[in-house]
């Protein structure tokens, strides 16, 4: 029998991603979004570095503000959402197909895992792409103007100061861990509840409660999982947040991840494959 | 390709004491049986008679309760998860109803690589559909769909294909297509399990038959 190879289980799966297609439109809605927001003569924005840094830093720890809680919110929901189908679903339409080509359930979990690391990868770099197409829209010149972070410094003046490509590795770093590990979190989830609903509620309810539960508790912010892609809730941003660094949150995202793709595969390697509705 | 792993064991499959609960409830009883290499052999029961989980059990998908299942004399869960070189259709196929009929096979034989197009184009049409075709699937009749299903199960030229209601909401002249297609792969050397609800398909096309009622399983009087 010819080795399975695991490019062509990530191509597969990548393939057969239902909701591929509405990845478009988000991003359209993120092109919009953008362009919204770079040509809002008000704003303090000076440059792109400034930019990424109002839409990605996430809201801070002291008063929340619902348009900063949304502008971090939405993208991730959106990401929660598109891979929502991608584990129990696929299993209980095409399991019966699928796992005995493939030979293993391992090869099928660990093709699963690869291919949200994949698509991780591809979301986060294609939000930065068309939000800077967005942003390109309204004001071209800002472009020009790369490595000021003007925002960054009058609102927190303690903190380290960043050039717009130190804060694009720290972003797309940050959203890409967070991601696969909380993806990962939820389509162990979904294998366990059998209900790929239940666990996109969850990750959603893990984010918002991230999200608010921290405010007034600062040394709360480093153990919760949502809390990771906020910027702003670091130590090198905002000093009052203790011992979150940029170095805990890669740690803390990669051990959620392995427990994660641990748990999952003792459920993989347990679970009858059956669909929702058998005749028999 | 019905490999030579297949020619040199007597038994495709053989099942000893197998039995499946789930919550308590006994879905599989006590089965025993075995199908020599070769074989056409058929199962013919009533919905819910436990048909399509016996064929769930043995192709890999659903772990017994209690027993063992040996196909080409390795055992399932011990030697090997999943038989090798095994074609299954059981209840749907679950297809991708954005794509055509020849680019859900393509995209399926491109994960082991095993076939060229020629060959998926022949698959598709010894099943009485045209390759051509560019319909997105979700505008075939459920009776095109189980023909592509039963094309994915045979695509890759397995040794053994185990096929649940294969004439399932199919029209009569597909049904006469489906049984050519079956009298042929066995000519083949290739051994095909079938489930049924039909008595006089059974006898049509098996040369080995049970019974299955309540969980339990019976030899056939064909």
């Amino acid at each position: 029998m010819k080795k399975l190879s695991i490019i062509r289980v990530i191509s597969f799966n990548l393939h057969t991603f239902t909701r591929w297609r509405l990845a478009f439109l988000f991003g359209l809605f993120f092109v919009l979004e953008g362009w919204k927001i770079a040509a809002d003569n008000t704003s303090s924005i000076k440059s792109v570095g400034d930019f990424y840094f109002l839409f990605f830093s996430g809201p801070g720890n002291g008063s929340l503000s619902l348009i900063e809680i949304l502008v971090w919110f939405i993208p991730q929901m959106l990401f929660y959402f598109l891979i929502g189908d991608m584990a129990y679903d696929e299993l209980s339409q095409r399991g019966s197909v699928l796992l005995p080509i493939l030979g293993s359930r391992w090869g099928w979990w660990s093709g699963k895992v690869l291919t949200l690391f994949v698509f991780s990868l591809i979301y986060v770099t294609g939000l930065i792409l068309t939000i800077t197409l967005g942003l390109s829209f309204a004001n071209p010149i800002n472009l020009n103007s790369y490595n000021s972070s003007v925002t960054l410094t009058s609102l927190w003046p303690n903190s380290q100061d960043f050039s717009g490509g130190q804060l694009i590795l720290l972003i797309s770093l940050l959203y890409v861990s967070s991601m696969f590990a909380l993806g990962c979190l939820q389509m162990t989830f979904s294998l366990f509840c059998r209900r790929s609903i239940y666990s996109f509620l969850l990750i959603i309810g893990i984010l918002l409660v991230s999200c608010f539960i921290s405010v007034n508790h600062p040394w709360l912010v480093r153990w919760l999982p949502g809390t990771q892609t906020m910027l702003v809730r670091h130590t090198f941003i905002d000093v009052t947040i203790p011992d979150l660094s940029f170095l805990w949150s890669i740690l803390y995202n990669t051990t959620l991840l392995a427990v994660s793709v641990i748990i999952g595969f003792w459920v993989v390697k347990r679970l009858d494959i059956t669909r929702f509705h058998s005749k028999s | 390709m019905a490999s030579e792993k297949a020619t040199v064991h007597k038994d495709a499959i053989s099942v000893t004491n197998l039995s499946k609960q789930i919550r308590g409830r006994v879905i599989l009883e006590d089965i025993n049986f075995r199908i020599p290499v070769g074989s056409i052999a058929g199962i013919i029961g009533h919905n819910g008679a436990g048909k399509s989980m016996l064929l769930r059990v043995i192709s890999g998908l659903v772990f017994p309760t209690s027993g063992e299942v040996k196909i080409f004399n390795e055992i399932l869960g011990k030697d090997i998860e999943f038989p090798r070189n095994i074609g299954v259709l059981i209840e749907e196929p679950g297809l991708l109803s954005q794509y055509s009929g020849y680019d859900n096979l393509l995209l399926l034989s491109k994960i082991r690589n095993l076939i060229n197009k020629d060959s998926i184009k022949d698959t598709i049409k010894s099943v009485g559909l045209d390759p051509d075709d560019k319909r997105p699937i979700k505008s075939y009749s459920t009776g095109m769909r189980q023909r592509l299903g039963i094309a994915i199960a045979i695509m890759e030229n397995p040794d053994l294909v185990l096929l649940d209601e294969p004439s399932s909401g199919l029209d009569p002249e597909g049904i006469e297509i489906i049984h050519q297609l079956l009298h042929k792969l066995n000519k083949k050397g290739i051994t095909i399990l079938l489930t049924s609800h039909s008595l006089e398909e059974i006898n049509l096309l098996t040369n080995l038959a049970f019974e299955m009622k309540s969980g339990k399983l019976f030899p056939s009087h064909q």
